[in-house]
């Protein structure tokens, strides 16, 4: 519950901080500029929606009932479909189960033949079914046109993945990419982290900005924005911080403890030093973005 | 099971306690230890600003008003307590600190922060915090802020929180070096590019009562010290047609027989793109030519008031001659 706090207070304020100068002001910025924002912007969301997901967690561990994790370092994912079985794992998983199952499975009962156009009718079944799911979610976060195209783009990225797996495979086989390198896994994280974030720029652009803003990431570039230096370095170390404490859990689990440590000092020291740091750095009002703007 | 619980949150309670005190205390010391810098010119303005001029606003009083001009045309000392950013509630703080321990001659504030309504008005008395425990004059602006100021407040970190790398960065003396400060007034370069354009503010927008409350005081505590209350309007680079604050500015001033001076409309400024950094704002070649401006309007203020204590102060500024 405390690490949520951190989350909602500290990073996703923070960073906030930063997308909202960026995205508040597109016409003023250079690609360079809203290129960062729009990574830092995936940072926001999680932190935000996953440290809002952790309180009510602990919250409800609190009263004696037990909430599912809604969240798993969603940017340690390798793939687009990976990437939702990290994050919003309640939503996803219902839109899995309740929504792209029953679909997937009432159109191949429709779709009689083995091949259409060429191509396998498993892979048309997932196509229908991916869109439309992907297209409710979409609206499901709010009836705009970006909320659609976010949708379908999405829909687009997983359609690829399954319909190119074939592809990928022998790509990887002719250039001796073994499958466990890590140079190919972290290849993996960025480009599915980098697909995720060019998707959220359809949910951040107001109206449909968010094609101004692709064109000069693409063809405007220039000096990185980086306004008060003294508001700008800690958007970088509370990244760090959250992204540190995401490595452990996700690659150390049961070596780097610190809230789950055997050691009580470890456990009451890692407490104590969170709640500093929110009272440090937390962001508890609008000041910091008044004064980043100058 | 529960006694448990109590005392590991015991425990934590007592450690960030400790870490609260110490970390605070840290910053506190070289928060005021500060040789340039934001922070340093807003303590210098509340604890040792004493000129006979000073200057209050926001970031267009900070850039307008150069020093150098108005100590040798009025030979009077003056100190630019301008700061970005800041609204009438941050002005009139500093001016309850600043009367507290001298006696300005001349007070000018360069308004042009509005009387509509928005939040964050109020949290930018964040700036204001780690002078709460030591001045009482300006607690209860502070506490517009929240109602829950006063509790957040037990905490020794809260009034400097997120200002630890500023904090770091005003005690180092290559910052001071690279930094331009004379007397608060900080120059800005650059010229603007683009073209003038016509700013519908025609909008009325919703009063915040507690914001023209703050404009009467600041010129009632002011006017009660004996000071002389100068209310500008400074240059800016847009038309309009209707500005709901100039108004509100020049009814309240009026009805307080206190100068207001409007340079929006000035052809001066609006025929010279070349005198602005950007709309709102004034270089520093600007800055000295209406400095040099208000030199004059001050002179002759002082010398009409002295001519006629008895005349209305409205009347005086409706006849002074156009620049």
């Amino acid at each position: 519950m405390l690490w949520g706090y951190f989350m909602k207070l500290v990073v996703a304020a923070r960073v906030a901080i930063y997308v909202d100068a960026i995205y508040g002001n597109i016409p003023h910025h250079n690609g360079t500029s809203l290129l960062f924002a729009s990574l830092l912007y995936p940072f926001q969301m999680y932190a935000d929606f996953g440290g809002y997901s952790l309180i009510a967690i602990g919250t409800a561990n609190i009263l004696g009932i037990q909430v599912m994790q809604n969240f798993k370092r969603p940017f340690f994912a390798t793939s687009i479909s990976e990437f939702w079985q990290r994050w919003h794992i309640s939503f996803s998983s219902w839109l899995r189960d309740y929504l792209f199952l029953p679909l997937a499975f009432f159109i191949s009962k429709k779709l009689r033949k083995e091949i259409y156009l060429k191509i396998d009718t498993a892979k048309w079944v997932y196509f229908i079914a991916v869109m439309i799911t992907f297209v409710f979610a979409g609206i499901w976060h709010g009836a705009d046109v970006n909320f659609l195209l976010w949708g379908l783009l999405f829909g687009f990225y997983l359609t690829c993945s399954i319909w190119t797996y074939k592809l990928n495979r022998r790509i990887r086989k002719k250039l001796h990419i073994s499958k466990k390198s890590i140079f190919y896994q972290i290849a993996k994280i960025v480009i599915t982290y980098s697909l995720v974030s060019v998707a959220w720029i359809f949910l951040r652009a107001p109206n449909l900005s968010a094609f101004e803003v692709l064109r000069k990431i693409f063809s405007f570039p220039g000096d990185l924005f980086i306004g008060m230096l003294s508001t700008f370095t800690p958007i970088i170390v509370v990244i760090a911080i959250l992204l540190m404490k995401d490595i452990a859990d996700e690659y150390f689990p049961e070596r780097l403890l610190f809230f789950e440590s055997k050691y009580k000092a470890i456990r009451i020291l890692s407490y104590s030093t969170i709640i500093i740091f929110i009272l440090l750095i937390g962001v508890f009002d609008g000041s910091q973005f008044i004064y980043f703007q100058f | 099971m529960v006694k448990k619980l109590v005392i590991n949150i015991a425990i934590v309670a007592f450690v960030v306690i400790i870490l609260d005190f110490a970390i605070g205390s840290v910053l506190r010391y070289f928060y005021f230890r500060e040789i340039s810098g934001i922070h340093f010119r807003t303590t210098y303005a509340l604890e040792k600003a004493d000129s006979d001029i000073i200057v209050f606003g926001s970031s267009r009083a900070n850039h307008h008003y150069v020093p150098e001009i108005f100590e040798n045309a009025l030979k009077m000392s003056f100190y630019n307590a301008g700061r970005d950013g800041a609204g009438i509630f941050y002005h009139t703080a500093v001016l309850k600190s600043i009367l507290k321990r001298n006696k300005s001659k001349v007070i000018i504030l360069d308004y042009a922060g509005g009387f509509d309504k928005r939040e964050r008005d109020y949290d930018r008395l964040s700036c204001l915090l780690p002078y709460y425990k030591y001045h009482d004059e300006i607690r209860r602006i502070i506490e517009l802020k929240s109602s829950f100021e006063r509790i957040k407040m037990v905490s020794a970190i809260y009034p400097f929180n997120s200002e630890i790398l500023n904090i770091a960065i005003g005690n180092m003396k290559t910052n001071k070096d690279n930094y331009i400060d004379a007397q608060g007034y900080i120059p800005l370069d650059g010229e603007l590019q683009a073209e003038i354009e016509f700013a519908d503010n025609a909008i009325n927008y919703e009063i915040d009562n507690n914001k023209v409350n703050y404009f009467k005081e600041f010129i009632f505590i002011a006017k009660k010290a004996g000071a002389k209350v100068i209310i500008i309007y400074s240059p800016i680079y847009e038309k309009y047609q209707k500005k709901q604050e100039i108004d509100i500015c020049r009814s309240i001033c009026n009805s307080m027989n206190v100068p207001f001076l409007d340079f929006s409309k000035n052809n001066l400024f609006l025929q010279n793109r070349q005198l602005f950094r950007d709309v709102e704002h004034l270089n520093h070649k600007g800055a000295i030519v209406f400095s040099n401006i208000v030199v004059n309007k001050i002179k002759f203020v002082s010398s009409a008031i002295k001519r006629d204590k008895a005349s209305e102060t409205s009347k005086i500024v409706g006849n002074i001659p156009k620049v």
